[in-house]
C-alpha cells in the first residue's frame, strides 16, 4: 500500500460514516438556495454535521441564513463559509481549502454556486472532482433546481451535455416555489416534462424530482424558524413558538418531500 | 383673574370655559377642570377676546364700558392657584374692583393694532422639501386656523398679519398680504387633504391578538423513516416510471386528474 492509499482511508475514516458534496448547478433565481437549506437543516436535524458553503457572492443566502455568530456575538459552529472576493482565483483557492476540510473533517458541504457553473466547469476539470470524490469516499451529488423559466431549463441540459458536470447522482429538482403568480403548476412545468431532452436526461440517469410550495416559508424567514425548529416546537428570535397553522403547513410538506424523494429512490443522496 | 357675568346671562365665553373645561352638554364645570380652564381661556387668551373681530364678543366688550351693568367676580378658586402670573393679575385686579375693565380694555391694543403676542398656539413647525417658511407653518398650524377660518373669526389680511408677528415673509422677504396668504393656504389645505385621503385608504394595521396557549408545544416528531416496503432505493431505475410519477404530481397540483 503507497502513501496515497494510507491518506485515503486515513482521512475517509476521520469523520462521520457518511460525508455529503452537494454542488448546485444551474441558473439563479430558481429556488437553489433554499433547496439547500432545507437539506442542510434535515442534515442537521437527523444528526448530521453539514457545513454551507456560499459562492453566490450577490445573494449570500446561505451566508445569512447561517451566519458565524449569533446575536450576542458568539460563534455558530458550522457557519456558512464565502470567498474573499469574486474573482476566479480566489474561488478556487476558497474550494480547494474547503474540500481539504471536508475531507480530513468528514464533514459534508453544500456548496451553492448560484450562476457560477463556469467557475465549477474550470475547477472540476482542474481537481477531477468525481474522481477526487470517489477516491476520499465522499458522495458528490448534483442538483439542478429548474422554475418555471424554459431558459432554466435549456441552460440545465447544456450543462449535462458537459461531461465535467456530470456525476452519477445527478438530479433535475422541479421547483414548485418558484412559479409565478396565476401561473398553473401544469402550465410551469408541462413544457420541460413534455420536451424530448428531458426523457433523454432521465433515461442517462437522471433522477426528477418534484419540490413543493411552501406557502409560508417567508413567514418562517422573518422570523427566523427553521423548517425543523416548527415541528419540534423550538421558539424563534424572540421567544414565540409557530402557531398551528405554520406547524401544519410545514410538517405537511416536509413528509411529502421525504415521500417524494423516497418514491425517487434517491432519499439516501441527501446529505 | 377676571370673570365678568352678564346679569341675567353669562359672558359668551363662559361657553368656551366649558368647552375647555370639558363639560359642555354633560355636567357642569367646577373644581380643578375650571381653575385650569379659566387660567388657559381668560388669563393666556383674555388679550386675544378683546382683539377679536366675532361680533359677540366685541358686543360684550363694549356692553363692559356701560356702568353699573355688570359685577366683576373674582374667583377665589384661582387663588389657590400656584400660577405666579395668573395670581398676579387676580391681586391687580381686586385692587381696581370698582372700575375693572375699562383701565384694562384701554390697555389692550385694539384689532387693528398689531401688539398682540400671539395669536396660534405654538407648534412644531416641520420643514416641506420645496416649500416656503409660509406653507410649513401654515401646515402645522393647519388644524387652528382651519377652525378659525371655518367660524370667520380670521380674515385673510388677519392671517397675514399674525405671520408677519411671527416673523415670516413672503418670497423675496417682500411683507406678507391677505392674498398671497390666501393662495398659499389653498395649496396647504389640498396637500393635507391629500395627506388624509392616502391615510384613509391605507389599509389597517391590524395585530391579531394570539389565541396560542404558551403552553402549547407541538408533538415532537422522530426523525423521518421511510415507511417499510416503501424504499424504493434499492429497485431499478425505470425512467418511463419517473416521469409518469413526476406528470402525475404536476397534474395534482393542477387540480387535473391524472
Amino acid at each position: 500500500m503507497d502513501g496515497s492509499e494510507e491518506l485515503k482511508k486515513s482521512v475517509s475514516g476521520a469523520g462521520c460514516a457518511k460525508v455529503s458534496l452537494v454542488a448546485r448547478g444551474g441558473r439563479g433565481r430558481t429556488g437553489g438556495s433554499t433547496g439547500l437549506d432545507l437539506w442542510i437543516q434535515r442534515g442537521r436535524y437527523q444528526g448530521r454535521r453539514v457545513k454551507p458553503l456560499d459562492g453566490d457572492l450577490r445573494s449570500r443566502t446561505l451566508s445569512l441564513l447561517y451566519p458565524p455568530v449569533d446575536e450576542k456575538k458568539n460563534p455558530i459552529p458550522d457557519a456558512a463559509s464565502a470567498p474573499p472576493t469574486d474573482e476566479l482565483p480566489d474561488i478556487k483557492a476558497w474550494l480547494s481549502s474547503e474540500f481539504d476540510s471536508m475531507v480530513t473533517e468528514g464533514v459534508s458541504r453544500v456548496l451553492d454556486l448560484s450562476g457560477g457553473d463556469r467557475v465549477l466547469q474550470e475547477y472540476v476539470r482542474d481537481l477531477v472532482l468525481r474522481e477526487f470524490c470517489r477516491d476520499f469516499g465522499v458522495d458528490l451529488m448534483m442538483p439542478i433546481f429548474l422554475g418555471p423559466e424554459i431558459e432554466d431549463f435549456r441552460h440545465a441540459m447544456e450543462m449535462l451535455r458537459s461531461d465535467d458536470l456530470r456525476c452519477e447522482r445527478t438530479v433535475l429538482v422541479l421547483n414548485e416555489g418558484v412559479i409565478r403568480h396565476g401561473q398553473t403548476t401544469a402550465g410551469a412545468f408541462d413544457p420541460i416534462v413534455g420536451h424530448p431532452d428531458f426523457k433523454a436526461v432521465l433515461r442517462e440517469g437522471v433522477r426528477p424530482v418534484f419540490l413543493r410550495r411552501l406557502t409560508c416559508l417567508s413567514a418562517l424567514r422573518e422570523r427566523g424558524l427553521g423548517f425543523y425548529d416548527v415541528i419540534t416546537g423550538n421558539p424563534d428570535r424572540s421567544g414565540v413558538k409557530a402557531s398551528p397553522t405554520l406547524y401544519h403547513m410545514t410538517r405537511t410538506w416536509l413528509d411529502t418531500f421525504e415521500r417524494e424523494w423516497r418514491e425517487a429512490g434517491i432519499a439516501e443522496w441527501l446529505p | 383673574m377676571i370673570a365678568g357675568f352678564r346679569l341675567g346671562s353669562v359672558f359668551p365665553c363662559h361657553s368656551r370655559l366649558h368647552a375647555r373645561a370639558g363639560s359642555v352638554g354633560r355636567r357642569s364645570a367646577n373644581g380643578d377642570s375650571v381653575r385650569t380652564a379659566v387660567r388657559e381661556l381668560f388669563v393666556e387668551d383674555i388679550r386675544e377676546a378683546f382683539g377679536s373681530p366675532d361680533q359677540k364678543h366685541q358686543r360684550c366688550i363694549a356692553a363692559y364700558r356701560q356702568p353699573r351693568r355688570y359685577r366683576v367676580v373674582a374667583p377665589t378658586c384661582l387663588r389657590r392657584d400656584t400660577d405666579v402670573t395668573a395670581t398676579a393679575r387676580v391681586s391687580e385686579f381686586d385692587a381696581k374692583k370698582d372700575t375693572p375693565f375699562a383701565e384694562f380694555v384701554d390697555s389692550l391694543p385694539r384689532m387693528a393694532e398689531s401688539g398682540r403676542t400671539r395669536s396660534f398656539r405654538k407648534r412644531r413647525v416641520k420643514p416641506y422639501r420645496g416649500r416656503g417658511d409660509v406653507y410649513c407653518w401654515l401646515r402645522a398650524h393647519h388644524a387652528q386656523v382651519a377652525a378659525r377660518l371655518a367660524t370667520e373669526e380670521l380674515s385673510w389680511a388677519t392671517l397675514a398679519e399674525a405671520l408677519s408677528r411671527e416673523g415670516l415673509r413672503g418670497r423675496n422677504g417682500v411683507e406678507l398680504t391677505g392674498r398671497a396668504v390666501a393662495q398659499v393656504w389653498r395649496r396647504v389645505s389640498r396637500d393635507v387633504e391629500a395627506e388624509d385621503a392616502a391615510r384613509t385608504a391605507a389599509p389597517p394595521k391590524r395585530k391579531f391578538p394570539s389565541r396560542i396557549s404558551p403552553d402549547w408545544r407541538p408533538r415532537v416528531v422522530s426523525p423521518a423513516q421511510p415507511p417499510a416496503g416503501q424504499d424504493t432505493s434499492n429497485a431499478p431505475y425505470d425512467p418511463d416510471e419517473q416521469l409518469a410519477r413526476i406528470r402525475r404530481i404536476i397534474a395534482e397540483r393542477s387540480g387535473r386528474k391524472a
